[in-house]
């Protein structure tokens, strides 16, 4: 009997209830499509960086710096046959590419423009990160061939096209600056606006006697599964080798990124709590308005015999009602939405790109639908709606019989 | 053994010198089955009578024991249980539950009772809609009824079942004299067959008129009280 009057209540005055569902849906609703944005965003750039820049782990110099402004070439893994060892007997690691990472620049005769060099085995950067699958244009490189990839876009602001001559400077301070003229091979598209316009790729071994080096900087390695990378990690510290090491993940790597993501989720975070907020003293409010204008309807159930406790319980189910009205509507609209944008993307123009800042996205965003979030927004949706309607509940409750039924204009 | 029992009964609103005697120490019996009316004028104490025998208010002093139990002495929740076995209110602004149709209005006293199936509440509501004339109208909400077929409602809510005592403030306040006085021939007629209790307040002397005993109260006391044949 509750049950069946408080949802007579619910839709008893509709612009009240339109009123407090849409407080609840616009509550949840929002607060769905905000954590798809941060969790797809999250999700990108892992994905991103791990496809195309650090694989799951790099090894590294135990020194080596995470910071872009420092000089690699400083914190060398000097002797690193044993490492390739070590890798290549483990069933953990798919697949693994020994590289030297440098500060450079490329020259087309008039303009010079910085860049990451990579210096690498071509089949086995390939097996890692897949480059040949990323050339838009000419070929990958073959080992013990002469020849660099260039970053898409930077070709495009250097004017250079495949076959055409360009000069690879190097920074190192110590050596001095030092440049040689190589053709180019093929460009690389990768989606990472980082290496796409700020990057090229030469072999290995001419980069060691470019550089007069015969060691590497770093070695990216696939793990498959992030799950490896704590035992991996201690594993490379249990082993001895020459140089004394260091493994981070990509996530080390991606701190930046995340923290950027973590920064924005704690900013969405208060805004989502603010809405669920004002969501709710809305519902207190529009039920505190019910309660009044229901006073001599309540002071005439008290004197029909209801309890206290069943007028509260009356109260509470009607929140629950609009709870689950709003929450369900926001919940089923806000999964489509946000699972739409998971799989179309969302092609970022110049606004969303602004939005997104420096992250490495280029061409589409993708939103990310977490079921187990869906669910959490959903329950606290009906929880709000519940524990907005307590006060106006425990008010009614609290008016005397008398008072109440005095209430507009009775006797 | 009196159906209500009231014993230097006062009610004070209010403290010091603000405060306003309602009541001033009543001293009541009503037998059971008895059809009185407590007659007087505005501001004379009427409701708030009523509002203690049906304890929807407490007393500053004084008891009042309906079937026995002091009402005043119990807590909240037994108040609530007491109101829902034993007695039934009627309202001048009848005061029905507007999301509720006639039925279900009728309805509900018996539901809070959680003893009759629903077969037993149907039987009930058709036989206490019929004895009122509102069967036909059982599935319209209360706004869509006229005020004399409200009042009608919340007289057959209020008898439904066919509580110790029936508490009606002012029940034809609200109507024309054609529904006053139809109304008021079916509580006597219902209090006749069901052998129910009814203390009802006016201050209409054609409904005075019809009463078997007529308390006149006046600032707070009792002033007269006169029993007279059918
Ligand atoms: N809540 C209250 N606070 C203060 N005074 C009150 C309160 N309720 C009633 N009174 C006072 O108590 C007295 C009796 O009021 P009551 O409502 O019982 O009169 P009544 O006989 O029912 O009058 P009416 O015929 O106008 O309904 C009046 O003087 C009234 O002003
Ligand atoms: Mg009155």
């Amino acid at each position: 009997m509750l049950i069946q009057m408080a949802l007579k209540n619910v839709f008893r005055n509709v612009t009240r209830t339109r009123i407090t569902v849409l407080a609840v849906f616009w509550g949840v609703f929002f607060s769905m499509l905000a954590d798809g944005v941060n969790k797809g965003l999250e999700w990108q750039i892992g994905n991103l960086l791990i496809r195309t820049e650090t694989s799951t782990i790099k090894i590294v110099n135990r020194n080596y710096p995470l910071d872009e402004l420092e000089n690699p070439l400083d914190y060398p893994v000097r002797e690193y046959e044993p490492i390739v060892g070590f890798l290549a007997a483990r069933s953990d690691v798919k697949a693994y590419s020994p590289r030297i990472t440098f500060h450079g620049s490329l020259s087309n005769g008039s303009d010079e423009i910085r860049a990451i060099g990579l210096g690498i085995e071509p089949e086995k950067e390939d097996k890692v990160f897949d480059r040949s699958g990323a050339i838009s244009q000419g070929k990958y490189l073959v080992s013990g061939e002469e020849g660099v990839l260039i970053g898409s876009d930077l070709a495009g602001l250097l004017g250079l096209r495949v076959g055409d001559m360009v000069t690879v400077i190097s920074q190192a301070a110590e050596m001095g600056t030092n440049a040689y003229d190589l053709e180019i091979k093929g460009l690389i598209q990768t989606g990472n606006p980082v290496l796409d316009s700020g990057a090229f790729w030469i072999p290995l071994q001419f980069t060691q006697d470019f550089l007069s080096m015969t060691g590497i900087t770093d070695i990216a390695v696939n793990l498959g599964n992030d799950s490896r990378i704590l035992p991996f990690q201690s594993e490379v510290r249990k082993a001895k080798f020459p140089d004394k090491l260091k493994v981070f993940s990509w996530r080390d790597y991606a701190k930046d990124f995340i923290e950027l993501v973590a920064f924005r989720k704690r900013i969405i975070n208060i805004l989502t709590t603010m809405i669920l907020l004002i969501a709710g003293f809305g519902i207190m409010n529009t039920m505190l308005m019910a309660m009044m204008e229901r006073k001599r309807e309540i002071g005439n159930l008290m004197a029909m015999g209801v309890r206290r406790n069943e007028i509260v319980r009356l109260f509470l189910i009607e929140g629950m009602m609009i709870g689950v009205l709003g929450s369900t509507v926001a919940i089923i609209l806000s999964c489509i939405v946000v699972y739409y944008f998971q799989l179309q993307g969302i092609p970022l123009g110049g606004a969303i790109q602004n939005a997104l800042g420096s992250t490495p996205i280029a061409g589409k965003f993708y939103a990310y639908l977490d079921p187990v979030q869906a669910l959490f927004y959903y329950i606290l949706g009906i929880v709000i709606a519940v524990v907005s309607t307590v006060y106006p509940a425990w008010k009614s409750a609290k008016l005397q019989p008398v008072e109440a039924i005095r209430g507009i204009g009775g006797q | 053994m009196a159906a209500v029992l009231i014993q230097d009964l006062t009610k004070e609103y209010g403290t010091g010198l603000v405060a306003v005697k309602a009541l001033d120490n009543i001293n009541l019996a009503v037998e059971k089955g008895e059809f009185t009316v407590l007659a007087g004028p505005s501001g004379s104490g009427k409701t708030t009578l009523l509002n203690m025998i049906g304890s929807l208010d407490t007393p500053t002093s004084g008891q009042v024991l309906v079937h026995e139990i002091d009402i005043a002495k119990i807590d909240n929740r037994r108040q609530a249980d007491f109101r829902r076995e034993r007695l039934g209110f009627i309202f001048q602004s009848y005061n029905l539950i507007p999301v509720l149709t006639v039925f279900e209005n009728v309805e509900f006293p018996l539901t809070l009772l959680k003893r009759f199936s629903k077969d037993e509440r149907d039987e009930k509501v058709h036989r206490i809609l019929a004895e009122v004339g509102l069967e036909s109208l059982a599935h319209r909400r209360p706004g869509e009824l006229s005020g004399g077929q409200q009042q009608r409602v919340a007289i057959a809510r209020a008898l439904v079942k066919e509580p110790a005592v029936v508490l009606a403030d002012e029940p034809t306040a609200n109507l024309d004299s054609v529904n006053g006085e139809a109304i008021l021939d079916l509580m006597k007629e219902l209090n006749q067959r069901k052998k129910i209790t009814f203390i009802f307040s006016s201050h209409d002397r054609m409904v005075i008129e019809r009463a078997r005993r007529v308390v006149r109260l006046k600032d707070g006391r009792i002033e007269g009280d006169e029993k007279r044949a059918g």
